[in-house]
């Protein structure tokens, strides 16, 4: 309110001050049309003056000018009766008034002239008057007249004046129309000016009307808005919320279905009842993997998928591809190649994820592939930022003009019409997964035959990750042993492989810290891996019984966190660990501290 | 696998009765079960009260209440304080899980069930 507030007082002020600058102008426009009107008021009547008086010469000179020639008649006929004396009489009356009224006129100038004029006229008209009243008019008159040089002089000058009186006269009105045009001009510019400042008021005033009924409206709108606005946020909470169900809904009846197979799974059955029932497992399977598929793309697309990402070995999650899709290869007669260097090859990303990327590309190769061919798996350093998967197949490869089509959903380029079963969303759900961790998935046709899958990650800066060999086989008794307190599953799985197949060590896994004191007190392993983070128990408390009670206080333990940081690994080995080892477990690191945990115990034991 | 001579009673709080009852039939191939079904938190937090299991099965959708409070209930009262709860869900987020273990939670078991695995961790936390 304080914005509109202040809007609406700029506004008027910004307007006032236009309004005021154009009634200023006007203001000034007005005053000078008034003195125009004064000025050119005076002009006229100096013009019509002019004119009049220059007109007035005119007269006299065509008066004067008639009045000789009729005199000259008279007098050179020579039979001049009463008759002709009168007109002449009449004449020189009118000559008279004419210059008379040229007095009247004129100025000191003119009437000076005019004297000058009636006094070398006047003995003539005295005679002229005599002879009229006696009707004897002779050539005598000619000799009494006055000289024609006199006249000649003063007819010039009046002459002379006359044209001058003109001249100015026909000056001023020129003047003055030059005068009429200006003041034209002038009003022309007032009414425009008024015209416009009308104008500019009326739409100043609508605008004005217009902005604040703007206002008022946003004014009036910002509930709305905020309705709308809590709306869909009401909406995309239904959507998080309807997509969790869904999950929950659909997954629901699932558990029944592969439940309840399960069962029947324990039971004796004939060979037909377990194909059967084969087929209602593996199609469940079949329709949880593809609930799965939707709600992660459902996920992805809405922003809600949650990554762990970190840094992951290629190397490790290709191994436990391949070993996951080993029976799927042998089934179909498929052969696997893992082309990898010596060096593993670290890359940043979530490993479940791409782990589900590589299984989809994978299975993929196997499945589209010809009977008895081949899928190489290659695992490479693409750059300094890069590390990469490639997954070839020797199949028939993808048509180059479906290439495009291959990441669509539900577009499975007409496999939908062979017995090769899938969802058609596997690589677009990939593809969506592969760019959630900041990575590409691309395909290519292989220069022979078949189709080359690439599935490109972030790679960590430096590859600190060193190849590990193979440690001596460990010979007999407790030192083979190792527990493992995990509680996750998939966790202690890999370390019980890695551990098993790198230094050849038998991992118990337990997935509680009471679970994993009992077991170590029972097994007295040679070593222990703890997670700190299990469900029942601090896996500080686990360490601390496990170094108070005498039957365990001499077995090294190794402490894995997923909380990081030099406290974690500090507040590890001041509670008796042996070392710290932040999750996600780098496998080169953990094989070498499991190999240097062991070697003093070996020495102690010997 | 050890298996203790004395039955172990397992709760189970959940109102399907499908999940219920495949449940009932996966530990009831192990004479070391005995199954209690409890179909709302109300009824199931009076049956643990009762009953005094040594392990409680946990759905997260209950009718009355919601599977969080029903765990947060079991964790304040002192008869039921240290019982391992695992919460069987279809969906928990990491986020969700991540809540629920500071709740009080043991572990969780994802449905559809993997029925081996769902013996296997009963017999764990039971122990």
């Amino acid at each position: 309110m304080i914005g509109l507030a202040r809007r609406l007082a700029s506004f008027t002020r910004a307007s006032s001050l236009a309004a005021f600058g154009i009634i200023a102008a006007l203001a000034i426009l007005v005053v000078w049309e008034v003195w125009v009107t004064v000025d050119s008021r005076r002009t006229l009547d100096d013009v019509t003056h002019a004119k009049e008086l220059s007109d007035q010469y005119q007269q006299a000179a065509f008066e004067f000018s008639a009045g000789e020639s009729l005199a000259l008649t008279i007098i050179t006929s020579g039979d001049a009766d009463a008759e002709d004396a009168r007109r002449l009489g009449e004449q020189v009356d009118r000559a008279l008034a004419s210059v008379m009224r040229i007095t009247e006129l004129g100025d000191a100038n003119d009437r000076a002239l005019v004297q000058r004029l009636l006094d070398e006229y006047t003995p003539a008209l005295r005679m002229l008057q005599a002879l009229i009243e006696t009707g004897n008019l002779t050539r005598e008159f000619t000799d009494q007249g006055p000289s024609p040089e006199a006249l000649s002089v003063t007819r010039a000058e009046f002459q002379k004046m006359a044209e001058q009186r003109k001249a100015e006269a026909d000056a001023g009105i020129a003047d003055y129309r030059e005068s009429q045009d200006v003041r034209l001009g002038v009003t022309a510019a007032l009414g425009g000016a008024g015209i416009l400042l009308v104008f500019g008021l009326v739409v100043a005033l609508r605008h004005y009307g217009k902005r604040e009924a703007k206002l008022a409206a946003i004014a009036a709108s910002q509930p709305q808005l905020e309705a709308a606005r809590d709306q869909a946020d009401r909406a995309n909470r239904a959507k998080s919320e309807f997509l969790s169900r869904m999950s929950h809904e659909l997954r629901t009846p699932m558990n029944a279905v592969l439940g309840f197979g399960q069962l029947l799974e324990m039971d004796d059955l004939t060979p037909e009842q377990r194909e059967n029932l084969s087929y209602i497992m593996s199609s469940g399977k079949h329709l949880l993997g593809l609930i799965d598929e939707v709600l992660d793309i459902s996920r992805i697309e809405s922003g809600r998928l949650s990554l762990s990402i970190e840094r992951i070995s290629l190397r490790q999650v290709v191994s436990d591809v391949v070993e996951m899709t080993a029976p799927l290869a042998a089934d179909r007669g498929i052969t696997v190649v893992v082309e990898t260097a010596n060096v593993d090859t670290p890359a940043i990303a979530d490993v479940q994820r791409t782990k589900q990327v590589l299984l989809n590309l994978v299975s993929n190769a196997i499945k589209y592939n010809k009977p008895g061919g081949w899928v190489t798996i290659a695992v490479c350093r693409e750059s300094v930022r890069h590390a990469s998967v490639s997954v070839t197949d020797t199949g028939n490869g993808v048509p180059e003009d479906k290439l495009e089509r291959v990441f669509s959903p539900f577009d499975r380029l007409g496999a939908e019409s062979t017995s090769i079963q899938g969802t058609g969303l596997g690589l677009a759900l990939s593809k969506a997964l592969a760019e959630a961790m900041n990575g590409t998935l691309g395909v290519r046709n292989a220069p022979e035959a078949g189709a080359t899958f690439t599935l490109t990650l972030p790679a960590p800066g430096e590859s600190s990750v060193s190849a590990t060999p193979a440690m001596a086989p460990c010979s007999g008794g407790d030192c083979g042993k190792v527990v493992c307190i995990e509680d996750n599953y998939a966790s202690s799985e890999l370390l019980a492989q890695v551990l098993g197949s790198q230094l050849q060590l038998d991992v118990t896994a337990a997935s509680t810290g009471r679970s994993g004191l009992r077991l170590v007190h029972d097994e007295r392993p040679a070593l222990v891996l703890l997670d700190i983070d299990l469900p029942d128990m601090d896996g500080y408390e686990v360490l601390a019984r496990l170094r108070s009670d005498p039957a365990t206080a001499g077995i090294p333990v190794i402490v894995t966190s997923a909380t990081n940081g030099a406290h974690a690994s500090d507040h590890a080995l001041a509670s008796g660990a042996i070392a710290f080892l932040p999750k996600p477990l780098d496998l080169g690191w953990l094989v070498s501290v499991v190999r240097d945990a062991l070697s003093p115990a070996e020495a102690r034991a010997a | 696998m050890p298996v203790s001579p004395e039955p172990v009673t397992v709760l189970y709080i959940e109102d399907n009765r499908v999940n219920a009852l495949l449940v009932q039939r996966a530990l009831t191939v192990h004479s070391t079960f005995q199954l209690i079904v409890a179909e709302s938190g109300g009824a199931g937090l009076a049956a643990a009260h009762e009953h005094r299991p040594c392990v409680i099965l946990l759905d997260l959708h209950l009718p009355d209440m919601s599977g969080e409070a029903v765990l947060q209930q079991l964790r304040a009262a002192p008869e039921t304080k240290a019982t391992p709860v695992l919460v069987v869900t279809a969906d928990a987020a990491a986020s969700v899980q991540e809540r629920l273990l500071t709740l009080g939670a043991t572990a969780f078991l994802t449905k559809p069930l993997d029925l081996r695995g769902l013996i296997r961790t009963i017999t764990e936390v039971a122990a």
